[in-house]
């Protein structure tokens, strides 16, 4: 935010969602941030938003999505509807 | 007295409509009411969940209803759930949907949010009488960021922010005279551990018009400090000390549902909880034991009286 809009910064803004409910954020994730910021400027357009997760986390919210995918697809095949991801 | 259709236990729904992969925790007392809410509310729902510990309902791309599912900021879910309701009105006046699809737009939001930074939202959605359920899950703190006092913390209690020998200094607002201050429809509090007393509230609930407030008192293993495998226990002893007092605000008049006869002392509940041990240990505390059980029977004298 300090340095948006400053004389000869590159019109790209890359993002990351991190630190909710008090987590750190490490310095290893701030050098990847910066390196990812910096092949945004080169290609000239920043990547979607990404989400910081420890790889412990990563396993966990996949796992839960499987759970959720396998009980998703077994109410669509009892009920005949199809039903929609959102 | 209206008829319900849960007499007995074995009338409860046995439908289990929410679904599985979310990462609430173990034993948590907000699910196990959600559960039992969702059941007698059913499919035609949407929801507006305020930012919380619900918030863990959604795993991306999944939540475990089987209708939307809107996500607001804290203070923001009633406002959320006048936007849906005008919608939905305007789309069934324009025939662009049957009547017959019609939903019941239902907040979810904990006590952070209800008690303290969407209690304006939330005033102003029954000042303009707006036709929604309220359901808050009451963890009494702020659950989802390491559970930091609320409005909702009870004197007493340990938090991450009521660190001192006394634990939190302040009070137990009192939400449900402050919603029945605004003559809504239907203001009650529940407990998961008392599913008929729960289904009977829901059902009234859902079967009504207008603003309907549910509180329910959500027994927390993570912010309490307990084992999981006493949220039940925990709830129950709850209602049986006083502590948690079942009733409904409806037409004027407050009742209560369940009267315990003979109390528990507020101690059995207290001492079950971790957030509680600076009462009994290294030495008990016994001005603040009596001070909190004091209160309770202070209640229940008015309630008598």
């Amino acid at each position: 935010a300090a340095l948006y809009g400053g004389p000869g910064a590159p019109p790209v803004v890359t993002s990351f969602i991190g630190g909710l409910g008090g987590r750190d954020i490490s310095a290893e994730e701030f050098y990847q941030m910066a390196e990812v910021t910096k092949q945004a400027v080169a290609d000239g357009q920043a990547p979607e938003p990404r989400l910081l997760y420890t790889e412990t986390e990563l396993r966990e919210v996949r796992k839960l999505q499987a759970i959720a995918q396998v009980e998703r697809d077994e109410l669509a095949n009892e009920t005949e509807e199809p039903l929609e991801e959102k | 007295m209206t008829e319900t259709t849960f007499k007995h236990m074995r009338d409860l729904p046995s439908t289990h409509l929410l679904g599985t992969g979310t990462p609430m925790c173990a034993g948590c007392g907000g699910l196990q009411a959600i559960h039992q809410v969702y059941d007698v509310l059913g499919k035609n729902t949407v929801f507006v969940n305020a930012a919380g510990c619900m918030t863990l309902l959604s795993v991306y791309p999944f939540t475990p209803f089987r209708g939307s599912w809107l996500y607001t900021a804290m203070a923001s879910a009633p406002a959320g759930a006048q936007g849906i309701r005008d919608a939905l009105d305007i789309l069934i006046e324009q025939k662009k949907i049957d009547a017959s699809e019609d939903l019941q737009v239902v907040v979810l939001t904990g006590d952070g949010s209800a008690y303290g930074m969407g209690l304006s939202a939330t005033s102003s959605a029954m000042d303009r009488n707006l036709d929604f359920i309220y359901i808050c899950y009451d963890n009494e703190g702020y659950g989802n960021t390491g559970q930091q006092y609320s409005d909702a913390t009870p004197h007493g209690a340990r938090t991450s922010t009521s660190t001192g020998p006394g634990g939190h200094p302040g009070y137990k607002k009192d939400l449900f005279s402050i919603w029945a201050a605004h003559k809504p429809a239907y203001v009650a509090t529940i407990i998961g551990a008392e599913p008929l007393d729960l289904a009977r509230k829901i059902e009234k609930a859902r079967d009504s018009k207008g603003p309907r407030l549910i509180i329910s008192l959500s027994p927390c293993p993570t912010g309490w400090d307990f084992d999981p495998s006493l949220t039940a226990e925990i709830g129950k002893l709850a209602v049986r000390t006083g502590i948690w007092p079942l009733k409904e605000y409806e037409n004027g008049k407050i009742t209560h549902t369940k009267k315990p006869a003979k109390r528990v002392p507020v101690e059995e509940y207290l001492k079950l909880q971790g957030r509680y041990k600076h009462l009994f240990e290294p030495e008990r505390d016994e001005t603040l034991l009596a001070d909190i059980q004091a209160r309770v029977d202070a209640y229940w004298a008015d309630v008598e009286s």
